[in-house]
């Protein structure tokens, strides 16, 4: 028998961002009329692959193939022109117009720019295809999530898509609403369609794919049947075993047990539901999840950035109530945000300004004159600590790598030595060197007092440095763990089984 | 030397200070009026008012802001003194209310938009209507002269040669530019143009400095309408009507980003003065001010343009 040309074809594909490889030598072939899963750890690069292939990265190295011919260029219009469809985590749907006007948006018929009208029409084929029960004069806003993906998913039959790409689809889904959505998938593999399915969920994985392709650190482990596969051996090909192993710094020794943080019970408008856990003096601790576990929402309830409907949070033994990140900056608590871009730095400022916003009032007179020598002193001190490259402090923080961002980010935050510190995703991005040299900052701090409250999705991160950590699901704390002497795989064992155990992810 | 002078040519101030020049000599190739001791005080003066309003102007904007209300702020400082004077206040006095009334109209501007979470736009366009409104009915429409010897000396006295409203301008920018460059305040002003959102999560009050950077822009305007009532002797309540839209042009051919966050205050005289001089300078050649319009708007988009290449380059 002959085979068929595979709808996307990748070969040798890599793709690095500003000099840190993401992807490297990927060899793929989506069959049509399959569901093909995409699964890896978090920043193992399957989502970096789905939106290469939807035309949303472009690659650096390598070919790509659609439908048997060279996709080049390739931009999402073109993809789209092709009948590639991108599904994103955020639903992209204009949320004040109706689901037949979403499904048609940019693909009207018009006649001298005046609308047809003709758009519930030309909906009827598509609802009958998919067999999706929707109201097309309905609006967005008023759907829920799973019909919004629906719409989703019309919107890119309607644009005559025969591979839709669904990027962690299920994240903000209830169990039930997977179960449909996964039902939408077979549909569509029925009428000749093909998917291409990341997610970290494996149960799903197992559930509805054909075939399953699994990367580690940008490398493609191997691309399988999906019928030889279960979770523990996706497990494990997702681990790998001789992975070259970083050298982490010495864990510092904790003489005494004296608590700088302590949170019981915690709930919040953002999802946390009553965390409770507690860091000493000169503690590392991590909190391992996955990505959309709640991590980020734990800490930002805990600093006052989100508002908290309950429990309460001590500070070195006394109750902090009210919480609001200009009380949390002055009592010592600060976090380091995992997107330097959007959250951690002010792109039109220069290194030295970034560095001290949060600290100027100890740069400058009571009348609020800076004291330009003091800071410059200062800045330039934190630079060659953090080995920031260039080391200018007068330079324009937009022409500084991702790296060097990085370490301008946690100077800021960590210049003047603070009580409690959270660090979110500090090594993000980063490279090889970079990475070192922010693990030995956080060991130091550490090393001299300060609390460390570490979210990490890498977990040979968190391991390696935190001598105790959570396991976090859901916006909830569970149990706790000795990083010391425990591999990658139990732990991620470990976490799968919660999800299992809570199976209404994050549906709250 | 090399690093200095790329220093130099980045400095924001150098090229639009050659634009500058190279305006006043093309003009002066064609009259020699134009650069007369004489011509040039008399620029000076004429181009007072919207540097002052400016420099208000630019804070605001370098802040992600805009203030449409400048004009109407004055109006309603200047009516205010006239008012006072004209029953019988001392004019230091009538002043010193004068600017107080216009840096509350800047507050409340503040208030809205900090409090209210209004955008700038719209509640300065509001601020607008409200001042110029409230001035038209304290007056009942009519102008009051004020020909007390406080604003004769400021409209028409010299100071070492030069007319008393350049040295108004000179303090505007000099505290204004301190304050910018190296004060705490100004660097939350940059912080908070280049991303309020990053500035919220640094703890900085970013709601209290927005009514500060209002208050600000509001105490501007009231300065510029003693300088206004100076060169006037008279408070006419439509004074300075759509002035706002010149202060707000001589800051975008300065230079500072309308986006925010970038800029310095300097360059906003410039830009007040090249528009003055393409004024001055056609109507001494006899160019009609229909045509001087005209020019002053692609004056406007030439400059933001030049700026979006050079910036293009920056990345």
């Amino acid at each position: 028998m002959e085979n068929p040309t595979p709808s996307v074809r990748l070969r040798g594909v890599g793709k690095s961002f500003g000099g840190v490889s993401v992807l490297r030598s990927v060899d793929l072939d989506i069959m049509p009329g399959e569901i093909h899963g995409l699964v890896g750890e978090n920043g193992a690069g399957k989502s970096t692959l789905g939106k290469i292939i939807g035309g949303y990265y472009s690659i650096s190295d390598g070919t790509l193939e659609a439908f048997g011919r060279p996709a080049d260029p390739w931009t999402p219009k073109d993809a789209l022109d092709k009948g590639i469809a991108i599904m994103h985590q955020e639903l992209q749907l204009v949320p004040e117009l109706t689901v037949a006007e979403n499904v048609f948006l940019g693909i009207e018929d018009q006649k001298l720019g005046v609308l047809s009208g003709t758009e519930k029409d030309r909906l009827t084929p598509i609802v009958e295809a998919t067999g999706f029960e929707v109201d097309p004069s309905a609006k967005i806003v008023d759907l829920s999530i799973a019909d919004r993906q629906k719409i989703e998913v019309m919107r890119a039959l309607a644009r005559n898509a025969r591979v839709i790409v669904m990027d962690e689809p299920t994240s903000s889904l209830s169990a039930d609403e997977t179960q449909r959505l996964h039902e939408t998938m077979k549909k569509l593999r029925a009428s000749g369609g093909t998917v291409v399915y990341v997610s970290h969920f494996l149960d799903n994985i197992l559930e509805v794919c054909d075939a399953v392709t699994i990367l580690r650190d940008g490398d493609l482990v191997r691309t399988a049947p999906c019928a030889g596969e279960n979770k523990d051996s996706l497990v494990s090909a997702m681990l790998g075993g001789g992975r070259s192993k970083i050298a982490f710094p010495d864990k510092s020794r904790l003489k005494e047990r004296q608590s700088a943080l302590e949170v019981r019970s915690l709930s919040s408008t953002n999802g946390t539901r009553e965390a409770s856990f507690h860091v000493n003096r000169g503690e590392i601790v991590g909190l391992i999840g996955l990505v959309g576990g709640g991590r980020t929402e734990i800490l930002r309830a805990v600093i006052g950035a989100d508002k908290s409907t309950g429990g309460e949070v001590l500070v070195q033994g006394k109750p902090y109530g009210d919480r609001s990140i200009a009380e949390s900056n002055r009592r010592g608590i600060v976090m380091v945000p995992e997107d330097r871009r959007k959250q951690g730095l002010i792109m039109t400022l220069a290194v030295r300004s970034n560095m001290t916003l949060p600290h100027l009032s100890s740069f400058a007179t009571p009348f609020g004159r800076i004291l330009a020598a003091t800071e410059k002193s200062r800045s330039r001190e934190a630079i060659e600590h953090f080995q920031v490259k260039p080391p200018d402090v007068d330079g324009d923080i937009l022409n500084y790598s991702g790296g060097n961002q990085q370490k301008v980010l946690l100077a800021k935050w960590l210049m003047r030595d603070p009580e409690i510190v959270f660090l979110d995703e500090p090594s993000r991005g980063v490279d090889v060197g970079a990475r070192q040299r922010i693990h030995e900052a956080i060991a130091e701090l550490a090393g001299r007092g300060t609390a460390v409250l570490l979210v990490s999705s890498e977990l040979e991160e968190v391991l390696g440095l935190s001598h105790r950590a959570y396991l976090v699901a859901n916006g909830k704390v569970f149990d706790e763990l000795v990083p010391e002497g425990k591999t990658e795989g139990e732990v991620l064992r470990a976490l799968f089984q919660l999800q299992q155990r809570f199976p209404e992810a994050s549906a709250h | 030397m090399k690093e200095f002078l790329i220093k130099f040519q980045r400095y924001p101030l150098t090229w639009i200070v050659l634009v500058a020049c190279l305006i006043a000599l093309t003009i002066s190739a064609l009259s020699p009026y134009f650069l007369t001791v004489n011509n040039f005080t008399n620029l000076m003066k004429q181009v007072s008012i919207v540097a002052i309003l400016a420099a208000g102007q630019s804070i605001v904007i370098i802040s992600g802001g805009i203030d449409l209300s400048v004009g109407s702020v004055l109006a309603l400082t200047a009516v205010t003194i006239g008012w006072l004077v004209q029953n019988g206040v001392s004019p230091e006095i009538a002043t010193a209310c004068g600017v107080a009334v216009g840096t509350f109209a800047g507050f409340i501007n503040g208030i809205v938009i900090a409090k209210g979470k209004i955008p700038p736009f719209i509640a300065t366009l509001g601020m607008l209507g409200i001042a110029r409104g409230v001035a038209l009915v304290i007056t009942g429409g009519v102008s009051y002269q004020v020909l007390t010897p406080l604003f004769l000396f400021i409209g028409n006295g010299k100071l070492l040669g030069f007319p008393i409203p350049i040295y108004f301008v000179i303090v505007a920018y000099a505290a204004t530019h301190f304050m910018l460059s190296r004060s705490r305040f100004g660097r939350h002003v940059y912080a908070i143009g280049g991303d309020e959102h990053v500035s919220r999560l640094e703890g900085i009050n970013v709601d209290g400095r927005k009514i500060a950077i209002y208050a600000l822009s509001g105490f501007f305007s009231a300065v510029a309408a003693v300088v206004m009532v100076g060169r006037l002797a008279s408070t006419p309540p439509n004074v300075a009507f759509g002035i706002e839209l010149q202060a707000i042009a001589a800051v975008i051919i300065g230079g500072i980003s309308f986006a925010g966050g970038r800029g310095i205050v300097l360059t906003s005289f410039v830009g007040a003065l090249i528009m003055a001089m393409i004024t001055n300078g056609l109507n001494i050649l006899g160019v009609s001010s229909f045509w001087q319009q005209v020019l002053i708007g692609i004056v406007i988009i030439a400059a933001v343009w030049v700026d979006n290449i050079k910036s293009a380059r920056r990345r």
